[in-house]
């Protein structure tokens, strides 16, 4: 539980301004009604006017006060939590480095990333939807309840009652309850929404087979449970805020009925009397901002503890392959000598590979999914370390050599190849810092690309949200300019058939496989569960 | 609503005159504590009544959102059923999903918060100054002056927000992408060696989004700024001067009391209205679009009367008892027969549907089971699979011998394998021609994912598809299909 607070807790010192200047709004809020009761209380005894003037002050004062605090609030607790983002990202960043991608778990590893920038982002609610608002309540409602203690301590804890009733009861009731029922909504409206896009796509089917009113009497109904279910919500919401303006009310009649009493018997002034009866209206409208903490940190916490959980891993062994400090330069031959791989999941997946590859060579490595084809790739280029058996380039062993000159001379064009949001150019660059335009298009040219991007916008044309804007081949071909560029004497091409229509997929890699060895010695390790396409290389081992 | 809002306001009044009847009876006339239980009591009674109608607001709103949105909702597939793929090919089903979906689930913000507050300002407010202004015309003067600033600051503010908005919007929205964009490339930054590098890039792409984000938030906060300023320095500027007059007797403690209680009251609809504005904006703009495709498709279908049911058959020559083959290069349009066949594209109900049993070129599988796929949603269909005969046939037809009924095939088919989809599309066809025993039997690349020795069982069903009277057309470019074909029709280029 600490721990968890500590992860979206802002360390600078905005976030203390944040919280001051929050209080302070919570405190103005409550003194402008409590000096304006009094002002006019007291006005009715009719004092010389000089009398009031502190009180006119004070009221103007506190009436600038409670907005302009709540101003400065928004603004200092916004930047402190944007601060912590800008530390905890990186952080984050660099601790995922060494687990991508065979730490991370098997399935669509990059919506696993996706959804830790995600939680990483939220951590953000922690400062702003739960911490401010506790501090700003607690702090008001103790110092408001001591306030009327050291005055009327009968009607203090009438009222130090209705505070804790509505904090610890009114607001957690509604909130357990929508949980309830905010969950049985999300399966309703997924259910919903996956019947409707079926609908969308397969209208045609649905038409053609008579099926289609069978359909939407399907989808009302899923409708209609969704309904019952709003209403379920909306019932536990209602009774969340009905139970808190009950002990708004019954606060004000604390107060009020002990605030009589003592004026009635003389022990208090009746100036105050306005103020006791006043006074809790005003706090429990500063508790309003008390009503969607609940749910806030629920969000918090779901995603805290998927990143402290990340925060805490431990790399395994298999993710900490050995580097030495030798430049890998030129590249003649590679060598794998019956290597084993565990993956980080346990259970070993490669079981004594062998093979030689030498410059200029083509090499195809089939087998059925799960046979651990891309295990081989990852190790490769040297992102999970060997079980057993050796690895060797130009006939010597692979952990001689620095990790920067390996990544230099392997590479690795991925199943689903990552298209950065940007242009042409942007996701080219990655490979080659310093490029020029002509270097792109020559690249561009050699991979088949040229045409369609000088159609566009050249090198400008933007690639869209995950290369939406192109199709699958195209973001195979990218892929592999980018491996082009950077100019790797080794590149393993994994799947890259997997996005691209059957008929098209041999076509493609042979197209692939000539703009990679021209001009060029390279050699090339051709990865996939389609045996036929085996025939394009010039030695195959199956898994 | 409106009744529920003016109960809710009367409770707020009475709240608010009996808190001041309770303090001038005891601070000015110096009755005693028992001559105000009458007050105590009005005071519980008038906070029950709040509460429940708080209470009651949060059911009816909720009730009236959804069923206005599940008839908006029943309304626009029905207009998509109207206008049929023909439109439908043009849009993105993603985005109109969208539309339907969490579009019109947008609304629920708009029933929910806006519509009530928008009832209260409308109502409740008037009727509030009226009252203050019977009471106390002084304030009530200062109330009517100072309420219509607040939609002119909101409309000044919103307008100056946009602006500065929209001018940072771009490089904002590259900013926020930033950090999720280079973690899902991670893989691909580590294989090119820059993924250390990213680190720094990160830290300093966050400050530039705090450092611009904040000079967005800047403006944006001061519209919430200037509305509560406004009421604040109102309510404060009626309790000064209730209080100066207060002194010289123009005016009774009970009323000023009163009046400052309920100043509030009188501007947080209006504040709330435009607190709430833009969340419901997005429903209202949502539900627009879904009236707009409503209008579209009562237009169509005024248009295209349908005709009688036409039972003498398609306007192709496909011969019953033939297995016809259409080949030719893709990208022809030799889809388009079929689909022009079927009435498909046109907005028009086609007629002849029950003629024909259809398969597209893509498998078209709806998430659900195998059974579901073949047999529909809607099927009675209860006893044990075995004893649909029909059902076990169409399966072994489509040589679909290696899934279970109950397997899911999931969201576009992706549980199974290309070659599971397309059997299980085949059976589904199949199935159709078995049990209404249609005329037609057109299928659309049936086997191009289907391994040879699956393959030559479905062309041998095709065959005896044929030889019992259907007139079987199959668009392929497979040989195996060709061979056994007894006419082949070749599509050439236009």
């Amino acid at each position: 539980m600490f721990n968890l607070i500590k992860l979206g807790l802002p360390k600078s010192k905005t976030f203390g301004v944040g919280l001051l200047v929050s209080v302070l709004q919570g405190l103005s809020a409550v003194a402008l009604l409590a000096t304006s009761a009094w002002l006019i209380s007291r006005a009715a005894e009719h004092p010389p006017v000089m009398y009031l003037m502190i009180a006119v002050v004070g009221v103007r004062g506190f009436a600038l006060g409670r907005s302009a605090f709540r101003y400065a609030e928004r603004i200092f607790l916004h930047d402190a939590a944007f601060r912590m983002l800008s530390t905890t990202r990186p952080r984050i960043f660099r601790k995922l480095i060494p687990f991508a991608p065979a730490g991370l778990g098997f399935e669509s590893r990059g919506d696993i990333l996706t959804k830790i920038g995600a939680d990483t982002d939220s951590l953000q609610n922690l400062p702003l939807r739960v911490i401010a608002p506790l501090v700003q309540a607690g702090v008001v409602a103790l110092l408001t309840v001591l306030g009327v203690a050291v005055l009327l301590p009968s009607a203090a804890i009438i009222f130090l009652l209705t505070v804790l009733t509505a904090a610890f009861i009114a607001l957690p009731i509604s909130s357990a309850v929508s949980k309830q029922a905010e969950r049985k909504q999300a399966d309703t409206l997924a259910k919903h929404a996956s019947k409707s896009l079926d609908y969308m796509e397969h209208l045609d089917i649905l038409v053609a087979y008579g099926w289609i009113d069978s359909a939407l009497r399907e989808l009302k109904k899923i409708d209609e449970v969704s309904l019952v279910h709003a209403k379920q919500k909306a019932l536990s919401a209602g009774v969340g805020q009905a139970l808190f303006s009950i002990t708004a009310t019954l606060a004000t009649i604390g107060t009020s009925y002990f605030g009589a009493q003592s004026v009635s018997q003389g022990s208090q002034p009746g100036v105050m009397l306005a103020v006791f009866v006043l006074v809790p209206l005003a706090l429990f409208d500063v508790f309003l901002t008390l009503q969607p903490v609940m749910n806030s940190w629920r969000i918090y916490k779901a995603s805290a503890m998927r990143i402290s959980e990340i925060e805490t891993r431990n790399i395994p062994d298999v993710l900490k392959p050995g580097f030495g400090t030798k430049t890998l330069s030129g590249f003649t031959s590679l060598e794998l000598n019956d290597i084993s791989i565990a993956y980080p999941t346990g259970g070993a997946v490669l079981d004594r590979v062998s093979f030689k590859l030498s410059a200029g060579e083509t090499l195809a490595i089939t087998g059925p999914s799960g046979s651990g084809k891309s295990t081989l790739a990852l190790a490769l280029v040297r992102f999970l370390s060997l079980q057993s058996g050796s690895y060797l380039i130009n006939g010597k062993l692979v952990d001689e050599y620095s990790e920067d000159s390996i990544h230099r001379t392997i590479g690795l064009v991925e199943q689903n190849p990552n298209v950065f949001l940007g242009n042409v150019r942007d996701n080219l660059l990655l490979a080659k810092q310093d490029a020029t335009d002509a270097e792109i298009w020559k690249v561009l040219q050699k991979v088949g690309l040229h045409e369609i991007f000088s159609l566009r916008q050249g090198l400008t044309t933007e690639l869209g949200d995950r290369g939406v804007l192109i199709s699958g081949g195209e973001a195979q071909r990218l892929a592999l300019a980018r491996a082009l560029l950077a100019d790797f004497s080794v590149i393993i091409l994994d799947e890259p058939t997997a996005n691209v229509d059957q008929i098209y997929g041999f076509q493609l890699v042979s197209e692939l496989l000539t703009a990679a060895k021209e001009e060029s010695n390279r050699a090339i390790v051709l990865i996939t569960h389609d045996s036929n396409l085996s025939s394009l290389a010039n030695q195959q081992i199956s898994l | 609503m409106v009744a529920l809002a003016t109960l809710g306001t009367s409770a707020t009044v009475v709240f608010a005159w009996q808190l001041s009847a309770l303090v001038t009876k005891i601070f000015i006339l110096g009755n005693s504590i028992g001559d105000v239980y009458f007050q105590l009591m009005t005071i519980s009674i008038a906070g029950l009544v709040k509460a429940a109608v708080i209470w009651a607001q949060e059911l009816l709103s909720s009730r009236a959102a959804t069923s206005v949105k599940i008839e908006l909702r029943s309304k626009f597939y029905l207009a998509i059923k109207t206008l049929r793929s023909g439109w439908l090919n043009n849009q993105s089903a993603a985005e109109l999903n969208l539309l339907a979906t969490t579009g019109l689930d947008s609304l629920d913000s708009y029933f929910a918060k806006f519509l009530p507050q928008l009832v209260y300002a409308v109502l409740v407010t008037p009727l509030l100054v009226i009252l203050i202004w019977l009471q106390d015309a002084a304030s009530g003067v200062a109330l009517v002056a100072t309420l219509p600033l607040i939609p002119v600051f909101m409309i000044l503010i919103g307008w100056a927000t946009n602006n500065a908005q929209e001018k940072q919007l771009d490089s904002l929205t590259r900013l926020t992408q930033h950090f999720l964009e280079v973690l899902r490339g991670l893989t691909t930054l580590r294989i090119f060696g820059r993924a250390e590098v990213q680190v720094k890039t990160i830290t300093s792409a966050s400050e530039q989004y705090r450092v611009r984000t904040m000079k967005v938030l800047r403006i944006t906060f001061l519209s919430g700024f200037a509305l509560e300023l406004l009421s604040s320095l109102s309510v404060a500027l009626i309790a000064v001067s209730i209080g100066l007059r207060l002194v010289n007797d123009e005016i009774s403690l009970l009323v000023g009391l009163f009046v400052l209680i309920l100043a509030p009251e009188v501007y947080l609809p209006v504040r709330q209205v435009g607190a709430q504005f833009h969340a419901a904006a997005e429903g209202v703009t949502a539900s627009k679009k879904v009236l707009d495709i409503l209008d579209l498709a009562s237009e169509v279908s005024r248009a295209g009367a349908s005709n009688n049911p036409d039972y003498e058959g398609l306007d192709c020559d496909f011969e019953a008892g033939k297995l016809t083959v259409i080949t030719g290069p893709s990208g022809i349009g030799k889809s388009t027969i079929f689909r022009n066949l079927l009435g498909l594209d046109s907005p028009v109900q086609s007629q002849k549907l029950h003629l024909v049993s259809w398969m597209p070129q893509q498998a078209s599988l709806l998430s659900g089971t195998v059974l579901q796929n073949i047999l529909g949603f809607d099927s009675s269909f209860n006893e044990p699979a075995v004893e649909n005969k029909a059902l076990v046939l169409a399966m072994q037809m489509a040589a679909l011998d290696d899934l279970q009924l109950q397997d899911q095939v999931g969201v576009d088919a992706s549980q199974v394998s290309g070659g599971q989809a397309q059997r299980i599309s085949l059976a589904r066809a199949f199935y159709r021609a078995l049990t209404l025993g249609t005329p037609y039997l057109l299928l659309d690349e049936p086997i191009s994912a289907i391994d040879s020795v699956r393959a030559s069982v479905v062309v041998t069903s095709l065959k005896s598809f044929a030889a019992n009277g259907t007139a079987v057309a199959v668009i392929s470019h497979q040989e195996q299909l060709i061979r056994a074909a007894e006419r082949v029709i070749e599509v050439a280029d236009v």
